[in-house]
């Protein structure tokens, strides 16, 4: 599904954020990328969404090298992979509801494909009854979970999410994780940095250890584990 | 794109010029004073081109006659003009009749030319000529000239002349002076998009994450500066006709006596005003997206 082949971000500073990570991602894997900050994980999330492109290697996902990949097809490409962050990037003057349906709007998605799809979504991440609440109006995990909702409702195959659960107390970072969990249960792959060190050793998935740039550790069923 | 999604960039276009009020009305202003100015040039010069088409029309050559003349080199003289190549109609107007409709001319307040009579007239002999064509005018004026028994040779095209000068002056100076203002328009449209981009530079981000294409995102801004150069446009349709419209009722409310101003007949309010809104539609929308165009080029990184 996914495949970093000798991958190295130096940034413009000549900050070298990653350096030669080779790393593969099955279909409908779980991974945790943890490491101190600093350590490169949201590069390495930028690097999937294509919000850069690396220095050197290539990436691959579904078999293509989107390190090659043009750029008028970026925005499809980026439509095949649902984004949540710690900071849930809402908008605040939209429903929850027309956050979500926002996503499928850029789709040229029809009204009657929304009003279909949008629902069924919130129902899935437990909001439905907040859809027309504006993001304001709710308490962080809900937001989080609008976010959630917003990247499913095109059904993604990668779910990627940098931490997620930053912003979140300890019972609402598990409903999160819930969720998460459950959409990566229906098939989608899912790849997420975190530094909540609970939730890595209470999930036992693969686990992907970052440090100043380098991989230094790849279990299955890992802890949360940062090099001192 | 699909037709609902148009129909959402142009709402969106429409939200942002209302979401960005001081902007918006400093653009509006901008592109309406500039094309009020382009307006006010076509005016003139479009009643300008009518005159000089009507004086083309009627080119009329009028020989003016030393008072010496005799009767026989006159009548000699009319049936040499007669022999010139584009004449249409040729008439000789003795002094007695130039008196007589000089005094018909002033009305009721001819006891003025009271004291003229035959014996002292002060008007010459003429032969007032009519031609086929404006292009024989400097022939024949020529022509007349090299009789001795010619005073003065004139004719309308001096006239066509200095008011094809004005048209000519008007337009170039008019035309300066509406670049130098859509060039300001331009300016503050482009400025107006990129607070636009800027007050919107969450939901860019966002849309970029969530696989909008550029055009999806560029379209709401490009559709703002429309409406911009659209509003812009309506506006100085409205002040133009309204400041015509005017013109026309004053000049109809005044009685012209006089030939040469009865020539200043203001062409009516439709013909003015159907190409110069055509126009300002096109300039203003053009140049609306022109610098939207612009801004999101240099400030929407998509
Ligand atoms: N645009 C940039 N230009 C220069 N350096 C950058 C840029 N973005 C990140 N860096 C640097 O690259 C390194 C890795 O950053 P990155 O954001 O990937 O870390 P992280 O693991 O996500 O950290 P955190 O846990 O704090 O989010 C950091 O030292 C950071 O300062
Ligand atoms: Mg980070």
């Amino acid at each position: 599904m996914i495949r970093f082949e000798n991958v190295t971000m130096v940034y413009d500073n000549g900050h070298r954020a990653l350096n030669n990570i080779n790393l593969t991602i099955g279909n409908g894997e779980f991974v945790f990328i943890v490491g101190e900050s600093g350590a490169g994980k949201s590069t390495l999330i930028k690097l999937l969404l294509k919000e850069i492109d690396p220095t050197a290697g290539s990436i691959f996902v579904k078999d293509m090298d989107i390190t090659k990949m043009k750029r008028k097809d970026i925005p499809y490409y980026r439509r095949g992979i649902g984004v949540v962050f710690q900071d849930f990037r809402l908008l605040p003057h939209k429903t929850v509801y027309e956050n979500v349906a926002f996503a499928m709007e850029i789709m040229e998605a029809s009204k009657k494909e929304i009003r279909r799809q949008v629902p069924a979504v919130l129902n899935m991440v437990g909001l439905a009854p907040k859809a027309n609440s504006f993001p304001g109006q709710l308490s962080g995990g809900e937001q989080q979970r609008t976010s959630l909702a917003r990247a499913l409702v095109n059904n993604p195959s990668i779910l990627i999410a940098d931490e997620p659960t930053g912003n979140l107390d300890t019972a609402t970072a598990g409903e999160i994780m819930k969720i998460i969990n459950m959409i990566n249960h229906r098939g989608t792959t899912v790849l997420m940095a975190t530094h909540a060190r609970e939730i890595v050793d209470s999930m036992k998935k693969r686990v992907i250890t970052l440090h100043k740039g380098a991989m230094v550790s790849d279990k299955e069923k890992g802890e949360y584990f940062v090099e001192a | 794109m699909k037709l609902r999604t148009w129909k959402r960039m142009a709402k969106q276009g429409f939200h942002n010029v209302f979401r960005n009020r001081i902007m918006s009305l400093a653009s509006v202003s901008a592109i309406a004073a500039a094309l009020f100015v382009l307006g006010l040039v076509l005016m003139v010069v479009m009643n300008i081109n009518n005159i000089v088409a009507s004086l083309e029309s009627k080119v009329e050559v009028t020989i003016f006659l030393k008072s010496e003349a005799q009767r026989l080199d006159i009548q000699s003289l009319e049936r040499q003009i007669k022999s010139w190549e584009g004449i249409s109609e040729l008439r000789f107007v003795s002094k007695q009749e130039a008196l007589n409709t000089w005094k018909e001319e002033w009305g009721d307040k001819k006891y003025l030319l009271d004291g003229y009579h035959a014996g002292n007239n002060p008007l010459p002999d003429s032969f007032h000529i009519k031609l086929e064509k404006p292009e024989y005018v400097a022939d024949i004026v020529e022509k007349a000239n090299a009789f001795k028994m010619v005073e003065k040779v004139q004719y309308s095209k001096d006239v066509v002349d200095s008011i094809s000068s004005i048209a000519s002056t008007t337009r170039i100076f008019g035309l300066i002076i509406v670049a130098v203002l859509i060039a300001m328009a331009m300016i503050i449209i482009h400025n107006t998009i990129r607070i636009s981009v800027y007050s919107r530079r969450r939901e860019v981000n966002i849309m970029k994450y969530i696989g909008a294409t550029d055009w999806y995102i560029r379209w709401p801004f490009l559709m703002e500066g429309m409406v911009l150069g659209l509003f812009g446009a309506v506006i100085s349709g409205g002040l133009t006709a309204g400041v015509y419209s005017m013109l026309v009722s004053r000049m109809s409310g005044s009685p012209v006596q006089s030939n040469l101003l009865s020539l200043f007949q203001l062409l009516p309010l439709e013909r003015v005003m159907y190409p110069v809104s055509a126009l300002f539609l096109l300039v203003g929308v053009m140049v609306g997206t022109t610098a939207s165009l612009l801004s999101i080029s240099r400030h929407l990184r998509v």
